[in-house]
């Protein structure tokens, strides 16, 4: 199996985004397309579960056929089909699940249930040489963790949040600011013309002499903080609102290298023979933390690896690459697999 | 021979058929959950005792709702993926008409016919067709109080799991209402045989976009003030 070159479908329906992708074993994206629903959420100031399933299982199949066209393959020249089995808004999750079980099923092909965050962890294995094991920081909208990926089906989970998830942060901080979802991309481009400097926002967990959970997460403390910020004052200007951008973006930045040097430095203590910090899922899209925690590898000694934007933020290309792992080692689900809107990398 | 492949999930089952000619194998589970796991393994064993492959289906008909969302969506999703790969026309039909050719033949009389599907909420989806099953009033949701002005005062049979809200308020008005014992879920056999009568000029122009869900009511949700 492993000689030949296979071609894989992957479908993405976890969250707002419907996606289809078809990737080969030697890790060419042969296409790649992404349907975003935030028009569809815009109004909302968040994903609305129900009218995410609805916008998914209107378009999917069509979308799915797409996907294919663009890679000039038919059902017949796959060697499987790989779908976000979950962790995810369930709704969506099953939509994708069903189409791909009805194609697997018709064209006889394996069906693999990968997990949503396992696509996102394993991303940088499809866009750089990169062996296992190595430390993954995954950050985005609905998690924020910190991995060792001991292997495609090997996770160890140092941290996790206590809280909010570093995305619903962003997104959370930008409603306070006026700016639409998701907000990411306007807080850190705000941030660039402001003074990170001139609110001391809160580094939940960094520091002190006692560190009880050096690898976890929280940011409520953040979120609060920033908002009395903006409640005290009446009206912000511009050089307000960016210099709020800018600190709090700071302040996330402490918290992930924080967090990534203590993880890293574990990983010496115990001598994993770790060669990468990874970072992955749609936070990993800013460039700013990116610099961040560059710095942070090179401290330690070890590379730094962020996929592309594009395949940060989700999309099949993912669910595709992580399903060719599992098909490597020989794992393929049943057509009865649960969808399951919870799912930790642990229990893989 | 022509042969259909029936889904349906709408209302708290699990239910496919094959109908091949006039022959007819189906199976049907009550469930409220689980039917993602289930579906296919069914749709697999039904053709594999037929001894159909997928290749051989001429039509998949489908339930697209009323019913519960999510549910609604597996057997949707799931024919609309075996359409895809297989490349098989795909039809949709609503719940309500399914219930509604489920009554046999001879207990069809001159009453208007009113489809009521339990909603989960206060208010219940409604269909009223006439005697041929035609459709007299679009489909909608009312609550029972409104249930007169609906349906009007000409005689009237009622079928379907939302009747039992409705039976105190048409009682009173229909005193000759029938509720047939029937119609708590459609069943995939009639959708087969409904399929089985439509002309190729019914289902040849069905694109992959033609078959919808038919939810009758928005996505429970409010805009922030």
């Amino acid at each position: 199996m492993l000689d030949k070159c296979m071609i894989i479908l992957g479908i993405e329906t976890s969250c707002d985004d419907t996606a289809a992708a078809v990737v080969t074993s030697d890790r060419v994206i042969k296409s790649n397309i992404v349907r975003t629903q935030s028009t569809e959420h815009l109004p909302f100031g968040g994903v609305v579960p129900e009218i995410a399933a609805r916008a998914h299982i209107e378009v999917l199949d069509q979308l799915i056929k797409n996907a294919l066209d663009q890679a000039n393959v038919t059902f017949k020249e796959l060697d499987g089909i790989a779908v976000t089995g979950g962790p995810g808004l369930i709704g969506g999750v099953i939509v994708g699940v069903m189409m791909a079980k009805a194609i697997a099923a018709v064209h006889n092909l394996p069906f693999l249930a990968v997990n949503h965050l396992a696509g996102h962890a394993l991303t940088a294995r499809l866009t750089n040489d990169l062996e296992f094991p190595y430390l993954l920081l995954l950050v985005s909208g609905g998690h924020c963790q910190i991995l060792i990926v001991h292997g495609a089906n090997h996770f160890q989970l140092l941290g996790t949040t206590i809280d909010d998830a570093v995305g619903e942060a962003f997104d959370k901080i930008g409603k306070l600011l006026g700016f639409s979802y998701p907000a990411g991309p306007q807080i850190e481009s705000l941030a660039k013309n402001g003074n990170p400097k001139r609110f001391p926002f809160p580094r939940p967990l960094v520091g002190g002499v006692k560190q009880t959970s050096p690898y976890a997460f929280s940011f409520s403390g953040l979120k609060t903080a920033v908002r009395t910020c903006i409640q005290k004052h009446l009206s912000l200007t511009c050089k307000d609102k960016a210099d709020i951008c800018a600190s709090f973006q700071a302040a996330v930045g402490d918290v992930l290298s924080d967090r990534c040097h203590n993880a890293l430095k574990w990983c010496e203590d115990k001598k994993l023979p770790l060669q990468s910090l990874v970072v992955a899922g749609g936070v990993a899209a800013n460039e700013y933390l990116r610099k961040r925690l560059t710095l942070i590898a090179n401290e330690h000694n070890v590379n730094f690896v962020a996929p592309p934007v594009a395949l940060c933020t989700d999309n099949a290309a993912m669910i595709a690459w992580a399903g060719i792992e599992r098909l490597n080692l020989g794992l393929s689900d049943g057509l009865d697999f649960a969808p399951r809107p919870r799912w930790s990398l642990e229990e893989i | 021979m022509k042969i259909i492949l029936g889904i349906d999930t709408t209302l708290d089952q699990c239910s496919v058929a094959l109908l091949r000619g006039t022959e007819c194998l189906s199976d049907s589970q009550q469930m409220q959950r689980g039917q993602a796991e289930i579906l296919m393994p069914k749709i697999i064993t039904l053709l594999r005792k037929a001894d159909v492959s997928f290749s051989d289906l001429n039509m998949i008909a489908v339930t697209v709702g009323p019913g519960s969302f999510t549910s609604l969506r597996i057997g949707l999703a799931t024919a609309k993926g075996l359409s895809l790969a297989a490349q098989i026309p795909i039809v949709g039909f609503k719940t309500f008409e399914v219930l509604a050719h489920s009554i046999p033949t001879s207990e069809n009389n001159d009453s208007n016919l009113l489809v009521a599907i339990d909603s989960l909420r206060a208010d219940i989806y409604c269909q009223l067709y006439n005697p041929q099953l035609i459709e007299i009033e679009s489909a909608t949701t009312l609550f029972p109080e409104d249930i007169l002005n609906y349906t009007g005062f000409k005689n009237l049979r009622a079928i379907g799991n939302g009747i039992h809200a409705l039976k105190e308020q048409l009682s009173q008005y229909h005193p000759h209402v029938i509720f047939p014992e029937l119609g708590a879920s459609p069943t995939s056999e009639v959708l087969c045989q409904m399929a089985m009568k439509l002309s190729p000029l019914d289902y040849q122009n069905s694109d992959l976009r033609a078959c919808q869900p038919f939810y009758l009511r928005p996505p429970d949700v409010t805009l922030p003030r």
